[in-house]
């Protein structure tokens, strides 16, 4: 990594080390690699062969290509001859993925690229609820502890038309 | 301590300063939690810059495939010409503090973090900041952590840094020098002592113009950005049109 020195990152991270670039002799950091377990990404679409279609805006991709390993819900599964990239997003490779789940409407309420946006009125309910652990767990029991897809999915319905 | 400027917001204002900070034919980028700096470099493209190339993320359609570890190269590269930061600290010697109030041990407010600020600083040819409040917390005399160095003479690494600050109350430019913010502009009806007051360290010189704002047709040109702005920043671009009217 270019730049960086002279921060208060050098005091506080001593994994982050300064040395000299062997090829041209300039002081440079590196940075230990970042190697989660597990990587989990929504995505947009699969295909039959467990390829993926993720957003190419975030850096989905990128914590996908540096996991062990990677579970990738998608919208919806297409046939892999109608499986094109459109702009904003970008071709994942099976070679890169170990489970597809098919979770529609997987990243409300936050937003997936060319299918919806984010639930603002949701994510402003969460925003309050979380601000208590009391509005927290009945935010939780309201939404996730006990909920089946299916009750999901029409307790949040409004933002079907995000 | 808002100062008025007829016929548009602060928020407009500070845009079109920081639209007056983008050269055509040059490579912008905008990151993310940056309506302003956003705002002002869409003006920039419609007006004097159209020639240049744009990452503008929170823009709708960004140009590229890897989020921002491709800003982050494109950087490292040399190609970026002028970016956008902006710190919950911003001290004298042009330092920025994204990563905690207090102690970092023991802060007293955890703050989201530097998102690869510490190397945009160095590597960023022009680096404007904009602050979207002006006072004693923010303008402090150092840092209570230093995310993104501003002055390392020592470093060889450095291709480019801070150049100018744009606040509600004035303008600054970066003395590379003497590794020091100088005045530059107080905005119309600000005066240098509110200006003073309002900073926790020694403003310089204290005769300065006043910041030139925009016209009538600048204004209109930043307001036919909103539908663009709206898409990334409803809360914001709602706000905006609501201040309006």
């Amino acid at each position: 990594m270019l730049g960086f020195a002279g921060s208060d990152y050098e005091k506080v991270r001593a994994d982050f080390r300064r040395l000299a670039d062997p090829y041209t002799g300039k002081e440079i950091f590196v940075v230990p690699a970042i190697v989660p377990d597990w990587a989990a990404i929504h995505a947009i679409r699969g295909d039959e062969n467990g390829n993926a279609i993720c957003s190419a805006r975030e850096s989905d991709r990128l914590a996908v290509l540096a996991a062990k390993r990677t579970v990738v819900t998608v919208e919806e599964i297409v046939p892999a001859d109608a499986f094109v990239a459109r702009p904003g997003e970008i071709f994942l490779s099976a070679l890169h993925i170990d489970l597809v789940v098919v979770a529609p409407r997987g990243a409300h309420p936050g937003a997936c690229v060319n299918a919806y946006g984010i639930d603002r009125a949701h994510v402003e309910k969460y925003l309050a609820a979380s601000k208590t652990a009391e509005g927290f767990s009945s935010y939780l029991a309201e939404y996730v502890m006990g909920m089946t897809e299916e009750r999901y999915r029409a307790a949040t319905s409004a933002a079907e038309v995000a | 301590m808002p100062f008025l400027f007829p016929g548009c917001t602060v928020d407009e204002f500070l845009a079109f300063r920081i639209s007056r900070e983008v050269r055509d034919f040059e490579r912008t980028a905008v990151g993310t939690l940056s309506p302003v700096p956003l705002l002002g470099v869409l003006h920039a493209q419609a007006s004097h810059a159209r020639h240049g190339k744009y990452l503008l993320l929170g823009a709708g359609e960004t140009p590229v495939t890897e989020g921002s570890k491709e800003l982050f190269d494109l950087a490292q590269r040399g190609k970026l010409d002028l970016f956008f930061l902006s710190g919950a600290q911003i001290d004298r010697k042009g330092n920025l503090n994204l990563t905690c109030i207090g102690p970092y041990d023991a802060p007293k407010v955890r703050l989201p973090g530097g998102a690869g600020s510490a190397m945009l600083y160095y590597m960023t040819k022009r680096v404007v900041l904009f602050a979207l409040s002006h006072s004693p917390r923010i303008f402090v005399e150092k840092c209570d952590f230093v995310t993104s160095a501003a002055d390392t003479p020592q470093y060889p690494w450095r291709r480019g840094g801070p150049t100018r600050l744009v606040t509600p109350l004035c303008t600054m430019e970066y003395d590379t020098q003497a590794g020091e913010w100088r005045l530059l502009s107080l905005h119309p009806g600000v005066t240098f002592e509110e200006a003073q007051k309002e900073t926790g360290f020694p403003l310089t010189p204290r005769s300065v113009p006043v910041t030139e704002g925009p016209s009538p047709d600048d204004v209109a040109l930043l307001r036919a950005q909103i539908p663009i702005l709206r898409n990334n920043y409803p809360v914001f671009a709602e706000s905006l049109e609501r201040k309006i009217g």
